[in-house]
Order: structure tokens, then C-alpha cells, then sequence
């Protein structure tokens, strides 16, 4: 049990610690009550060019946060979120507060730096800010020496860690994709923990592709100093023309030694191994790459060019060449080769009006990385809005190959397929518009019509038409008869003129006989001459032989191979019928008897 | 005797009066009609087959083909659009009927008779044709031979007219087959009474009997052609119990076997046997 003097002391213990606070409660009172003075400078005021400084603002007299903003110095750089400290105190018995606020200060070069006189607002009342004044003077040795030391940290870092960007391409056409690699090179000797996150792009004329987890590979020797490599491999798309520049960076984590002198980089705070060193992150840049990007021919660009650019060969199929009115048929349209996947637009398809065509659904295959290489499909669900035969239209697709640097244009082959009537398929976003249109020339509902009317009626399906084969064959006869007919007729006629011939060969020949018999000289060359033609005339088909002179009739002979004895025999007797004829020969001179037998062996002979 | 003048007046009386009774195609048709027009299909069809068992016309058939095809009997429907094209060849609402039938019935067209240049409806046109062209050649030949013309002059007429009557000779023929095809043309038919559930294929069995296994199997609707001997008799078996059975084929004979009598529809009429 406690005894009453212990609790009145502690009583009184508690009372004192309250009048304390209260103290101190009316000593910030007090303080924020009197009046209000602000004091400015730089810390210190004199610097060289690779130090800093501190621009601090003391506001004696209240602890509220003040409002306005610091006058902008040309060349000095004053970090934008200020330290805070506030104080209370009691100085010679009377209290004070006060609200410091230190901005870090960098300068850019050497020389005086002056911030006026500037108002800060507390409480709704303005108060000013006395000007500052830093001077930066030129960089001693002992900065120049850390400088140098800096840069040389530098260079050994970019040995150490550093980007290399691979482009495969001289130059890039506008909108052209290509694979494109970002490595990243780090010395085996560098104690890298991780890298923190994958390279980001600096350059806005280009696009690149999600940056995914890289590859690596060890040992790969560069410079006579073994490095590990990750590799990260992207589709570089070209979105702007011109020449432009392109680097990537990233951070890696790295160990590094502790620095000595300050408390906070104590090895017990910061180190997990406590004291054998701490992680650090360090930036690695790659060069600047400049690209240029041209911009793709506008002479033979094909009116269907939708900006596809690369190296692509096409093929299309369809799942049905038979299909019922309605139902869908897949039209299959696939690129591939290497190009701009991604930024390829569906093809377009030749308008028709027996098919609605809806819009493609795009599936890509290959490497889904870069989506540079591969094969990229776009599937058409085209309806067939009538039945029969019908053609689908050809899908019109042009690209420009980068390399050839020239345009090329591609169509689908023709697909033919077959629409059967089945239930008919009324589009319901043109029900009114087929309305209007006519109507397809035989459409269903016109079929299967009932005729009210029975028609002609047939006792029997058996009685097909045919011809009776009596009057059939009857009347073949006709014809027959007079084919008959013509043929007597014909031949008839034919042998008239063949017996007219005879009778007169016969003629001649007994006038000639008669001659010999009356001694008639005149009636023997007569009936000679005429034997002569009709003879000739005969042999040679001569349509009027009686017109036949002795010189045509002599040519005539001569055309076959007579012996030359009988057509000078035949030649002299013509002679001699001509003189007869023509001069009135002397008669008597004449032998009948001979000539007779040299006419008959002529007549005999002659062929 | 006294009642004999009666005997006589009834008799004259019912036999004024008896084509009353009788139901005459006209008759049954318009009745058919009217029972049509109600959608009492299947005594439209009664009434339509009936009349076509007494006479036959192109509408009748076209008609019972589209209450057919209504009714989805799609093998009635196209033997009966085969009658009305018979009856009325030139009927282009029959042929398009007849055709998309066979498309709904899944039915080739190849396998029917052609109806074109060649069909047997032809026929009479090359009948005609043939001899025109045979007797009109060899009438010019004879003519000339009397004007006393030699043939050497007119060496492409005759070519031209061996030629035609080559053609014209040959299509004859083949549309003198086509008429003796049609004339053994049969289309295949379902039962009737059957259900929903039952397939819409005839078997064609090996042999003539109702348990003999099935050679292949063949579409309701589609045409068949009966086989026949060398003397040119039809091959049908008639069955101890009176069932008439036929061995057909198809057109490209790649199907063939034996089917019961009223497994099959005739196009023309049926033989008498």
C-alpha cells in the first residue's frame, strides 16, 4: 500500500509538468503574437562551380506556412521542395518562434547571382524578402581534379555497362517495320545485382513494341573484356520522315563501397551485409543512333495500297464452296512473309451485291514480339444474299517492298460457290430496301402455284408422240421416186447424145465409102475431116468438136503420145482436105483407094 | 304384263340420272381444288389420285406434285412433275418446280433423262429432219445429174450434206434412245404411311425378296431404269405371295438391284405384263 507523502509527490510532479506545458503553450502564443521579420542568404555565399550551396529564408515570429514563389535567377538552379524547421525558444526569458525554409542551390556557371527583394504571404499580409546575393567562383584544383575523376568514373562505366542498338536497315521507309535489337553490355566484372527495368526508348519518330524479357548470352568478348549480354529484340516501326535520333537507356543495380566521412553512409545502416558494401543504382545510355526515314513513292502507287510495307506473299480459301441462302461462308485472306503486321488494315473487297460482307477478324501468328514476321489472317464472314452460282469477290491487297523499293498489287483467285435456295434469309437491316428492289426472277414463293383448271385430258401417259411409220416410211417413197426419176431421165438424156455421136461417126464413115464408090475426092476429105473431129472431139471431151480447124485438131494430137509417122500422116491428109475444101484441088491426081486405107489406119490408130 | 311400263320407267329414270353418280375427273379435280383451297391437303390428294387413275392431264399432275412437295413427299412430287413435263414439255413453271424439288430432295439432276436437243421430246423433230436432209441432198444430186452437170463442180455440197446427215442421223439415235429410256424410266418412291422417323431411301436388294440384304441404297425421287433382256422383255420376278418385284439401275448404272413394285413410281405408263 502507497503512503500518502509518495502520493502527494507525485501529485505534485504531475502539476509541475502541466504548468510546464502550459508555459511553453503561451511562450508560441507569445511568440506568434509579436511582430514579424524574415531574414534571406545564401550558405554559404561563396562557392565554387562544382559545389552547392543552400538558399535559406528564416521567418522569425510564426511558424505558418508562407505562400509566394522565388524570382527565377538565370543560370541558378534552387530545388523546388524546400527543407522545413521549425523552432520555439526562450531567449533571455522571453520566447521566440521561427520557421526555417533551405533551398538547395546549383549553380550553372561562374559569376554573381543576385535574388531581389521578393514578398512572401503570411496570414493574409504580405511580408518582403530581402535580396540574396551568391557568388560562384571558377573551380579550383581540387574540383577539377574531382571532375576529372568523375568523367573517368564515367568512361569506365560506359565500358562497363553500356546499349548497343542494332538496326538492320540503312534507312527506313515511312510507316516500315523492321526487327530491330537492344543489347545490353555488362562487364563480367562489374557486380550487378539486377537490372531494374528494360530499356526505354528516347526518340519520338519512332515506335517500338512492348519491350519483353530479354535473352542472354555470356562471354561474349568485346574490347578483350568479357561481358554478359541481354538482348532484348523489338519491331521498330519509322512513324515520322527525316533524320532522326534514336538511343535507349536503362538502370542497373549495382554493389559498390561505402564512402567514409559521412554518418549516413554508415555500413551498419545501409548495407544488409552490414558493412561490405550496398547496392547503388547507375543509368546506362546508349549513343545516339540517327536514322533516317524516307517517305515511300508516290509514282505507280496502286489505288488499294492501304500501307502495308514489306515482303508478303497472299493466299485465300474458303471453308464451303456449298452453302444454303444465309448461311455463312469464311473467306480466309492470309499475309505472309516480313512487314508492318501491326500496322497492316483489313484489305478491301470488291462491292457486290450477292453477298453481304461483314468486318474481318484479324489473327496473327509468328513472332508475336516484333509482329515483323509471320503470317497475319484476315477472316471474312460473307453471307450470300441469292441462291445460285455465284462468284465471290476478290479481295484487292497492295504492298511496297522496301527492298525493291516498288509497289505490288495482289487480288485473291476467283472462289466459286454454290447457294441453294433453303430458307430464305431476309437481312433486317434492309428489309425495307429489298422492298424496293425487284424481285429475284423466280423466288420462292412463286413456286408450287395450283392450277384451277384440269386442261387438256390424255387417257394414258403411254401414247408418246410419234409418227405413224406408214405415212412415215410412206412418204420416203416420194422422194425415192423422184431421185428415180431424175436418175432415168439423167441417163437417158446422156446416152441420147452418145448414140447421136455414133450415128453420125457412122455417117461420115459411109460417105466415105460412098466416095470411093463415085470417085468423090470432095465427099471423101468432107467425111474425113468430120471423122477426124468427132473422133478427137470424143477422146478429148470437147464440148463442140464439129468447131475443131485441122491446126486445133493436129495441137490435140500432139498433146497425147502419137507416133510422129501417123501425125504427119495425119497432118498431110488434113492438108489435103483443106486444099479440097479451100483451093478445089485437082481431083484427079488423087488416089482414093490409097487414101482410103491410110484414113481408115488413122482413124484406127489415132488416140 | 301390267308392269312392265313400270319396270321400264324406273329404268329410264336411274339411267337418266347414273352420270350423276359418277365421279369424272373434271369432277374430282375441281373437288381436289376446293379441298386444296381449304388445306385439306391429303383429301386434295385422294381426290387428285383418283382422278389420274381414270385420266390424265398436265395440271392434275402439277398440282398433286405440289401438294406433294407440301406434304414433303418429295418422290410423288417429282414423279408427278415428270408427268406434267411429259404432258406439257414446254411448261417452264413445271420445270422449275421439278428442279428445285430435286435440289431440296438432294437429288442430282444428272441422274434424270435430259430434256434437251437430245431428250426424247426431240425425237420427232430429227424424225422430221433426218430424211428432209437425206431426200433434199440427194434430190439436187439427181437434178443436177439431169442438167448433165458433172459432180466435180459441187465438191463442198456434198460434203456438207454427208456432214449433216451424219448429225442429224446421230441425233436421232440418240434421241430415239432417250425415248426408249424413258419409256423403262421409274422413280423411286418411299412408303407412303411412313413416319417421320423412317429414311427416305429404297434399298436396291440383291435378289427378289423382301429379306435379301440391300446392294446399295438409292433416294426417294430419284430415276431408275428398269434392266431388260436381250429379246427387249422387261426382268421382273413375281414373288409366291404376288408381289411383283423389278431389277433397275441408275442412269450411269453404278447402282442397281431389285426393288418391290410399289417401292417405284412410273413416269410413262406401265407395261402391260
Amino acid at each position: 500500500m502507497q503512503k500518502p507523502l509518495e502520493i502527494i509527490s507525485g501529485f505534485m510532479r504531475l502539476l509541475f509538468f502541466l504548468a510546464f506545458l502550459s508555459a511553453c503553450n503561451s511562450a508560441t502564443i507569445y511568440g506568434q503574437n509579436r511582430n514579424i521579420r524574415i531574414e534571406s542568404g545564401f550558405q554559404p555565399s561563396s562557392i565554387t562551380l562544382s559545389n552547392l550551396s543552400v538558399y535559406k529564408i528564416v521567418i522569425h515570429g510564426t511558424q505558418e506556412n508562407p505562400q509566394g514563389s522565388i524570382p527565377s535567377v538565370s543560370g541558378l538552379n534552387l530545388s523546388s521542395n524546400p527543407q522545413t524547421f521549425r523552432s520555439a525558444s526562450f531567449i533571455n526569458g522571453v520566447p521566440s518562434v521561427r520557421l526555417e525554409l533551405s533551398f538547395q542551390s546549383k549553380p550553372d556557371r561562374q559569376g554573381n547571382f543576385s535574388i531581389p527583394s521578393w514578398n512572401l504571404t503570411i496570414g493574409g499580409k504580405s511580408y518582403p524578402v530581402p535580396p540574396a546575393s551568391l557568388r560562384v567562383l571558377a573551380p579550383n584544383q581540387q574540383d577539377l581534379l574531382k571532375q576529372e575523376e568523375q568523367k573517368k568514373q564515367e568512361a569506365d562505366l560506359r565500358q562497363a555497362a553500356f546499349i548497343e542498338f542494332v538496326n538492320p536497315r540503312e534507312f527506313l521507309f515511312l510507316g516500315e517495320t523492321v526487327a530491330a535489337e537492344i543489347r545490353l553490355f555488362l562487364w563480367d566484372r562489374l557486380p550487378v545485382t539486377r537490372v531494374e527495368r528494360p530499356p526505354l526508348k528516347t526518340g519520338d519518330a519512332f515506335s517500338i513494341t512492348e519491350v519483353d524479357q530479354p535473352t542472354e548470352q555470356r562471354n561474349v568478348i568485346r574490347s578483350n573484356k568479357t561481358y554478359s549480354v541481354f538482348t532484348w529484340t523489338v519491331g521498330l516501326t519509322a512513324a515520322m520522315t527525316g533524320n532522326h535520333s534514336l538511343s535507349f537507356d536503362t538502370n542497373i543495380r549495382v554493389r559498390t563501397k561505402n564512402q567514409r566521412g559521412s554518418p549516413f553512409n554508415s555500413p551498419f545502416f545501409n548495407d544488409p551485409f552490414f558493412g561490405f558494401g550496398r547496392d547503388e543504382s547507375i543509368k546506362v545510355q546508349s549513343e545516339k543512333n540517327w536514322i533516317e526515314v524516307r517517305q515511300p513513292p508516290t509514282d505507280l502507287r496502286p489505288p488499294h495500297f492501304q500501307g502495308a510495307i514489306g515482303s508478303f506473299a497472299t493466299k485465300s480459301s474458303i471453308d464451303s464452296d456449298r452453302v444454303s441462302l444465309g448461311d455463312p461462308i469464311r473467306l480466309t485472306f492470309s499475309l505472309s512473309g516480313n512487314g508492318n503486321f501491326s500496322a497492316i488494315p483489313a484489305p478491301g473487297i470488291e462491292p457486290t451485291s450477292d453477298f453481304k460482307i461483314g468486318p474481318p477478324a484479324f489473327a496473327f501468328s509468328g513472332n508475336e514480339r516484333t509482329k515483323h514476321e509471320g503470317e497475319q489472317s484476315f477472316e471474312y464472314v460473307i453471307t450470300p444474299l441469292k441462291p445460285g452460282l455465284l462468284e465471290i469477290p476478290k479481295v484487292l491487297f497492295a504492298f511496297f517492298d522496301p527492298v525493291k523499293q516498288q509497289y505490288f498489287s495482289t487480288s485473291t483467285p476467283s472462289h466459286t460457290v454454290r447457294v441453294d435456295p433453303g430458307e430464305k434469309w431476309i437481312d433486317p437491316g434492309n428489309v425495307s430496301q429489298k422492298a424496293e428492289t425487284e424481285q429475284s426472277p423466280m423466288p420462292a414463293t412463286d413456286l408450287f402455284q395450283t392450277e384451277s383448271e384440269p386442261g387438256e385430258w390424255v387417257l394414258d401417259l403411254g401414247s408418246s408422240k410419234s409418227l405413224n411409220p406408214w405415212l412415215y416410211w410412206g412418204s420416203q417413197s416420194v422422194p425415192l421416186a423422184t431421185f428415180i426419176l431424175l436418175m432415168t431421165l439423167g441417163g437417158k438424156r446422156r446416152n441420147e447424145k452418145r448414140e447421136n455421136l455414133k450415128q453420125k461417126e457412122n455417117q461420115f464413115a459411109k460417105k466415105m465409102k460412098n466416095s470411093l464408090v463415085h470417085k468423090d475426092p470432095e465427099l471423101f476429105f468432107r467425111s474425113f475431116k468430120g471423122l477426124v473431129r468427132l473422133k478427137i472431139g470424143k477422146l478429148r471431151k470437147h464440148p463442140n468438136p464439129s468447131s475443131l480447124s485441122s491446126s486445133e485438131l493436129l495441137a490435140l494430137i500432139k498433146q497425147e503420145s502419137n507416133s510422129s509417122s501417123l501425125i504427119e500422116n495425119l497432118e498431110a491428109l488434113l492438108q489435103k482436105c483443106d486444099d479440097q475444101e479451100f483451093a478445089k484441088g485437082d481431083s484427079n491426081q488423087v488416089s482414093l483407094q490409097e487414101e482410103y486405107k491410110l484414113a481408115s489406119l488413122i482413124l484406127k490408130k489415132v488416140k | 304384263m301390267n308392269s312392265l311400263p313400270k319396270i321400264l320407267l324406273i329404268t329410264a329414270v336411274i339411267t337418266s340420272h347414273l352420270h350423276l353418280l359418277a365421279k369424272t375427273p373434271d369432277r374430282l379435280f375441281y373437288d381436289a381444288v376446293r379441298s386444296e383451297a381449304s388445306g385439306d391437303f391429303v383429301s386434295a390428294i385422294d381426290s387428285y389420285e383418283k382422278a389420274a387413275a381414270i385420266s390424265h392431264s398436265a395440271n392434275l399432275h402439277g398440282n398433286l406434285a405440289n401438294l406433294y412437295f407440301k406434304m414433303e413427299d418429295y418422290g410423288r412430287s417429282i414423279l408427278n412433275y415428270r408427268k406434267a413435263l411429259f404432258l406439257d414439255p414446254s411448261n417452264r413453271d413445271f420445270s422449275a418446280n421439278l428442279a428445285f424439288a430435286s435440289d431440296i430432295a438432294g437429288i442430282q439432276t444428272d441422274s434424270q433423262l435430259s430434256d434437251g436437243y437430245l431428250g426424247s421430246q426431240s425425237y420427232i423433230f430429227w424424225a422430221v429432219l433426218t430424211p428432209t436432209v437425206f431426200w433434199g441432198g440427194l434430190l439436187v444430186l439427181g437434178v443436177l445429174f439431169f442438167r448433165r452437170w458433172a459432180f466435180d463442180r459441187v465438191p463442198w455440197f456434198g460434203i456438207l450434206w454427208i456432214a449433216v446427215c451424219a448429225i442429224s442421223t446421230w441425233a436421232l439415235k440418240s434421241s430415239r434412245t432417250n425415248q426408249l429410256l424413258l419409256s423403262r424410266e421409274v422413280i423411286a418412291l418411299t412408303d407412303a404411311q411412313k413416319d417421320n422417323n423412317q429414311s427416305n431411301e429404297i434399298a436396291l436388294r440383291r435378289f427378289a425378296g423382301a429379306n435379301s440384304s440391300a446392294n446399295t441404297t438409292v433416294k426417294s425421287g430419284e430415276s431408275l431404269f428398269l434392266d431388260e433382256d436381250q429379246d427387249g422383255t422387261l426382268k421382273t420376278h413375281k414373288s409366291q405371295s404376288g408381289t411383283r418385284w423389278y431389277l433397275l439401275r441408275t442412269k450411269d448404272s453404278r447402282k442397281k438391284g431389285w426393288v418391290e413394285e410399289k417401292e417405284i413410281g412410273w413416269v410413262r405408263q406401265k407395261p402391260v405384263m
